[in-house]
């Protein structure tokens, strides 16, 4: 895979393009350096509203760190330095007036590993919102995101429990729950299944689908499997760059670049 | 749907709340910062007022030449030289009153030499044998300097003398302890910290590391290891009178070894043992177990493996541990007051049965300046801290530079 | 196997060097054994001798040991001056201690922490009778200079300092604590739209919240059974008060006293030194006990 080289120079292949007024982020010519080693070569896509879109590549190719840049996560890393544009509703996200607090306050993130804090289940759905001093029904909100997580069911009558207490899958759940809390409009997933079994990667794939009604869902995956079942569009990234982007159907049936075509039918990656 | 105007995500409310937020923050990132600064402001303010104390400024007012006099540095080369000098200024002969025993013993007694730092070093050493609660003033560092400014043009008239006289100086470090505050020496103490502690070094470092290397090498996964282990944590936290008081008992008493040097050293090892022993075991934990499997891969007995792969890979980090241990030896106090180390002692711990000689250590010598009621012996205990201190920084120093100069590379 | 019980008997040397450390693992077991033995024996005779009676001792409210007219073994004013100065002690040490922590653990950057560990263990690492020293000959004149009262020895001065004392203790075990959360909860907090501040205080430290209590608990055995800096200090009066302003005698200024004050051995005043020794054993004993506790029961556990 690694002597597969992109030229510096490489346009993404688009199948289609996004109306402006369909995209909910818009991502153009994103560059960004760990120290003295660049990370991403001028990524641009447009994210479209109420839409799952995937994130795939062989691992090291940069779409976590594409992820991240999108709710500026990376700024918690002291040596990396970001160039390029990247808007929100048609706010510049790295405008020096935006606070990437307020960010993360509007795009939501689920990680890798499932990350409860060492608190009640309620507390950890809780969390967010108390910290926008939400003041509406607090009982309620929890409860309704625990149903939009499809976990309420299990933990109804256990919300003081730790959230540790639960399975893997369920874990993750509450983590989407949580993030769901805050009422987000984007909600960001990276790898949200790789530490999970068969039946709980079902479950949460399930809850994609569902929940892409109400929100906007960018998610990395290191399955095309996963990828052709949750996504809308698709995003295949190499070596920092975005090589090739389009419906999820029409990369996997009928991808335009070579190197989309050899990840697609196994033959790197 | 998109808004171009705006540069904020949140209602204003929202924005209004991140920015009381973030101001929250800031003010809790300020009082974390505050105890690091207060404890830094502590150690400086150790330090200076220690320095303060210990460099004295003299204010001696010229009465007549009977009653008190300056010497030229060049005539007081030693304490003997300046018993001679007042005598002469007396009138009275110095050879025979200083070779009679009997006459020697009177004039010391009636001395005032006690306000003559050892006059080798710098021109402001003074002599002064008039009665010094009238004559001689003697102050801290910047109240002396102060009242020398203020007493400037009256000094010309009057008749005063300034002297700076610091207590600290390289003759404080070869006297010997003594019961007057200006001529009390920190020899003694100083020989006697390095015998104890070349002892307690010698003790801890073999029993510590020998009951880490058991420990993390040879002890079974059984009860035994376990009370071992809990054992030892205990012990870390039994305070350090109480290893005075097992000295006491022990040593001192039922094993008749009196108030010795000996004494001292075993006491002070079985204090710092749990510290070298966890400091240690860390090191050892800390060695990859791939280079002992390497080791018994290639037919190394765990002995062989021990001495030429775990140990070697370990030392630093024992190094480390058992000097910063030593550091905390070397100030402890309270246990040797316990068993009964001296304040004042006059000969030096030396020859054959110095392990059963009396002793007295730096910190012990310091808390015996408080006890005696003469309250120039404050200024010389800061004299003695500021070496202790300086002692301890050095030590500090140097594992830390062990430290930085031998960090893990795996 | 031939082999094998051929090179034992050809290396008899390794069997030595097992026994040598094990000799050497079995000297700490020693310690504990000296210990408790000589603390209960002069106990067992303090406590046995006719003029001291057992209830008095616990429940008595004066100490008098050396008043032969008047000689009573309460031992409330020694625990009163112990816990009055421990309290100080924790009051300025926790909140130096736990503050310097967060900030070594999630604020300050690598460069600054690994400057300021080192002043922190210069910190620790100056004797205690260095600064029983400042605290009466620097600390207690200025608190003197504007607080009316306050008499030449007395608690807060050593409390304070004692705090001082205590602040490398409580910040390098919680430091350890918080460096051992997770960096996902932190990334998890920081998902959800929290600041720096909000991270640290609503999820790193809760989920330290185990070895932080472990730490103060541990500061507290460590303040418990401090000696120089209240002998210097705080003073030699037993005292059944709650003024810090006072003088007080603590268990250990006791026990230093009494060692150093030529009583006759076998006597109560000398034996007492013994059962007070027992009774700081103990104390710090059990808040050893607890803290490790502490520790077990309630860190939470990620995989």
């Amino acid at each position: 895979m690694a002597h597969v080289v992109v030229p510096e120079n490489h346009v993404t292949v688009r199948t289609d393009s996004i109306a402006p007024e369909d995209a909910i982020v818009n991502a153009e010519d994103i560059k960004l350096w760990y120290g003295d080693f660049q990370a991403l070569h001028g990524c641009s896509i447009a994210i479209p509203k109420n839409q799952v879109t995937a994130l795939i590549g062989a691992s090291g190719c940069g779409k976590s760190t594409f992820l991240k840049t999108i709710n500026r996560m990376n700024d918690l890393i002291q040596t990396v330095k970001i160039e390029g544009s990247m808007h929100y509703n048609g706010i510049d996200l790295y405008d020096k007036a935006i606070d990437p607090v307020e960010v993360r306050r509007k795009i939501g993130m689920v990680f890798q590993k499932p990350n409860p804090f060492p608190k009640s289940i309620y507390d950890n759905v809780a969390f967010g919102p108390r910290l926008n001093g939400f003041k509406g029904d607090m009982d309620a909100l929890v409860e309704k995101s625990l149903r939009s997580a499809a976990l309420w069911d299990e933990v109804e009558d256990k919300l003081k429990q730790s959230g540790l207490s639960l399975s893997g899958g369920q874990q993750q759940r509450l983590c989407i729950a949580r993030a769901m809390a805050t009422e987000p409009e984007v909600i960001l997933m990276d790898e949200p299944t790789s530490a999970l079994d068969p039946i709980a990667t079902d479950k949460i794939e399930e809850l994609i689908h569902e929940i892409k009604k109400e929100y906007t869902v960018v998610i990395v995956t290191h399955s095309m499997q996963q990828a052709g079942r949750v996504s809308d569009r698709t995003v295949f990234m190499h070596l920092g760059h975005i090589i090739e982007e389009g419906p999820t159907d029409l990369i996997f049936t009928n991808p335009q670049h070579e190197m989309t075509e050899k990840y697609i039918s196994g033959r790197f990656g | 749907m998109s808004n171009l105007t705006q540069n904020t995500l949140l209602t204003p409310e929202e924005r209004k709340r991140l920015k009381a937020r973030q101001r929250t923050g800031g003010i809790l990132k300020f009082l974390t910062v505050l105890p690091i600064v207060l404890a830094i402001l502590l150690i400086l303010f150790v330090f200076l007022s220690n320095i303060n104390n210990a460099f004295v400024w003299q204010t001696i007012k010229r009465t007549g030449s009977s009653s008190g006099m300056l010497f030229d540095k060049k005539e007081v080369t030693s304490q003997e030289k300046g018993f001679e000098l007042e005598l002469e200024a007396r009138g009275d002969d110095p050879a025979e009153t200083l070779s009679d025993e009997e006459n020697r013993r009177k004039f010391l007694l009636r001395s005032r030499i006690d306000h003559l730092p050892e006059a080798n070093g710098e021109k402001d050493k003074v002599i002064v044998w008039t009665s010094r609660d009238k004559i001689v003033d003697q102050r801290p560092y910047l109240e002396g300097r102060r009242l020398k400014s203020e007493l400037a043009a009256e000094a010309a008239e009057e008749g005063y003398d300034f002297a700076l006289n610091p207590l600290l100086d390289k003759a404080f470090l070869t006297r010997n302890g003594s019961s007057r505050p200006h001529l009390a020496g920190f020899r003694t103490a100083i020989v006697g910290t390095l015998w104890v502690i070349m002892l307690v070094i010698l003790l801890s470092t073999v029993v510590g590391v020998g009951t880490a290397v058991y420990l993390e090498e040879y002890a079974p996964k059984n009860w035994f290891s376990a009370v071992l282990e809990v054992n030892l944590r205990n012990l870390a936290g039994v305070p350090s009178i109480v290893y005075g008081l097992l000295g006491a008992y022990t040593f001192v008493r039922s094993w008749q070894m009196g108030s010795s040097i000996l004494a001292a050293a075993l006491t002070l090892s079985l204090l710092i043992l749990p510290v070298v022993v966890i400091a240690s075991r860390e090191a050892i934990r800390a060695v990859p177990s791939s280079l002992r499997q390497a080791s018994y891969g290639l037919g190394a007995t765990k002995l062989q493996t021990v001495n030429n792969v775990v140990l070697p890979n370990a030392v630093t980090g024992i190094v480390t541990g058992v000097i910063l241990a030593i550091a905390r030896a070397i100030g402890e106090t309270a246990p040797l007051v316990m068993i009964g180390g001296a304040g004042f002692i006059s000969t030096i711990p030396g020859g054959w049965d110095v392990l059963f000689d009396r002793f007295s250590v730096m910190p012990l010598q310091i808390y015996s300046y408080f006890i005696v009621p003469d309250g120039n012996f404050r200024e010389v205990a800061s004299a003695g801290i500021l070496i202790l201190l300086s002692l301890l920084i050095a030590i500090y120093f140097v594992a830390f530079l062990i430290r930085l100069r031998f960090e893990r590379k795996w | 196997m031939k082999s094998i019980g051929l090179a034992k008997k050809a290396r008899p040397q390794e069997e030595i060097v097992r026994f040598a450390l094990l000799a050497c693992a079995l000297i700490s077991i020693a310690t504990t054994i000296g210990v408790i033995y000589s603390l209960s024996v002069e106990t067992f005779q303090f406590f046995t001798h006719p003029a001291v009676s057992v209830k008095e001792f616990f429940t008595g409210r004066q100490w008098s040991p050396n008043f032969q007219n008047n000689q009573h073994f309460g031992i409330a004013p020694l625990v009163a001056g112990t816990l009055v100065i421990t309290g100080i002690a924790l009051l300025v040490g926790i909140p130096l201690g736990v503050g310097s922590a967060i900030y070594l653990s999630e604020f300050a950057s690598n460069r600054t922490r690994r400057i300021i560990m080192p002043i922190l263990e210069i910190l620790a690492g100056i004797p205690t009778v260095v600064l029983g020293f400042f605290a009466i000959f620097t600390l207690t004149p200025i608190l003197r200079s504007f607080i009316p009262g306050m008499e030449p020895t007395n608690a807060m001065s050593a409390g304070i300092i004692m705090g001082f004392m205590l602040l490398p203790t409580v910040s390098s075990i919680s430091v350890d604590s918080m460096r051992a959360v997770p960096q996902r909860l932190r990334e998890a907090a920081y998902g959800l739209g929290a600041t720096e501040a909000e991270v640290v205080m609503k999820v790193i430290v809760p989920a330290a919240l185990s070895g932080i209590v472990a730490a103060i608990i541990l500061a507290m055995s460590r303040a418990i059974g401090e000696t120089m800096i209240v002998v210097l200090a705080a003073g030699q009066k037993p005292n059944l008060s709650i003024d810090p302003r006072e003088t007080f005698q603590t268990m250990t200024a006791y026990i230093v006293s009494a060692a150093t004050g030529d009583l006759e051995p076998g006597t109560p005043p000398a034996l007492a030194l013994y059962a007070v020794g027992m009774m700081l054993f103990l104390i710090t004993l059990v808040l050893n006990i607890i803290s490790h506790y502490v520790v077990n029961r309630f860190s939470e556990k990620y995989d």
